[in-house]
């Protein structure tokens, strides 16, 4: 079956991965008239790994470098919103000896972790705003988004008999157990510059250059 | 690593360049592949081919204006350089000492 129009999400996904070559991007558009939406998602996820093979072999340290600080901030993410879910789990089944039996006791070394886990995401938030000036908000609701998701995989898998559990109340518990996190990254973000910046129209998201 | 021989995909980019000429960018370069190559190519392979060539001077690049059937985006096009056209040369050569006196390529038998 042929297209019009590209797939959307195959194209942000190439602009977001490959911003710089714009004249590649056109091609496949133009090509992509006559062709089926599978044919132009090949074309992308090929795109893309060729892309990471040529920065490896071209710069391979600053590739690999990258390649690092992203894992190892997904993993701080990912641990910091659990740490955070952790507590406000804590607070909200304090009282509830069925719950508690479900999720597991609060443990003691939880709450300094929590309070590292807030810093931490202060931290992130500082650095997104630096980062994304122009889109700060969206930057921290993507980055809030995933460690919500990746927070409550966490949970769902990990903590014991919590799949015995209805869906809704583990949804509700997450999302409001991942506010702590969020509201650190909030706290980050307005920590630099003007807020008011933010709702500003803007170009696309570029490093600071000072 | 930089290498002196070109492989055969990289020779076939080179002269699809040379045959399709001024308008030598991504679309047209991988269309002549594959109707004179007989094979599908990606574009992605394309580029990345594209790439390594400029980066070892054998080809150069030149990004165009914006077209609105392009979505606004801009075309890039490719030009032999030099060097490029030296590399076709001495892998032609080659390739011509290799094929003579092939016996099994000798008249019209397959």
């Amino acid at each position: 079956m042929s297209v019009a129009q590209p797939p959307r999400l195959a194209l942000a996904l190439l602009e977001w991965c490959v911003p710089d070559n714009e004249p590649l991007t056109g091609d496949l558009v133009e090509s992509s008239r006559h062709r089926s939406a599978a044919w132009f998602w090949r074309q992308v996820l090929f795109v893309i790994l060729a892309r990471a093979t040529f920065g490896l072999r071209t710069h391979p340290r600053p590739t690999l470098q990258a390649l690092l600080v992203s894992l190892a901030l997904l993993a701080l993410l990912g641990f910091h919103a659990v740490v955070a879910a952790n507590l406000l789990n804590h607070l909200l089944v304090l009282n509830d000896v069925n719950w508690m039996e479900t999720t597991g006791r609060y443990q003691r070394w939880q709450l300094p972790s929590t309070v590292l886990a807030f810093i931490a995401a202060v931290l992130i938030g500082r650095i997104v705003g630096r980062f994304h000036r122009n889109h700060r908000i969206g930057a921290v609701l993507a980055f809030s988004a995933s460690a919500t998701i990746g927070a409550y995989f966490n949970l769902y898998f990990f903590v014991p008999k919590m799949l015995l559990q209805p869906i809704l109340p583990q949804a509700a518990l997450q999302t409001m157990v991942a506010m702590v996190f969020v509201a650190g990254l909030f706290v980050g973000i307005g920590s630099r510059g003007n807020v008011a910046k933010t709702f500003q129209a803007g170009s696309p998201c570029e490093p600071l250059r000072s | 690593l930089a290498r002196d021989y070109l492989t055969d995909f990289e020779l076939m980019i080179l002269l699809a360049i040379l045959r399709v000429g001024d308008e030598a960018y991504g679309v047209p370069i991988a269309r002549e592949i594959e109707s004179t190559g007989g094979r599908a190519v990606l574009l992605g392979a394309v580029y990345a081919a594209l790439d390594r060539l400029e980066v070892n001077g054998l080809v150069a690049s030149a990004v165009g204006d914006p077209t609105p059937a392009r979505g606004g985006r801009a075309k890039r096009f490719f030009h032999v350089t030099p060097a490029g056209m030296k590399a076709v040369r001495q892998t032609q050569r080659a390739l011509t000492r290799l094929w003579t006196g092939v016996p099994q390529l000798r008249g019209d038998g397959v």
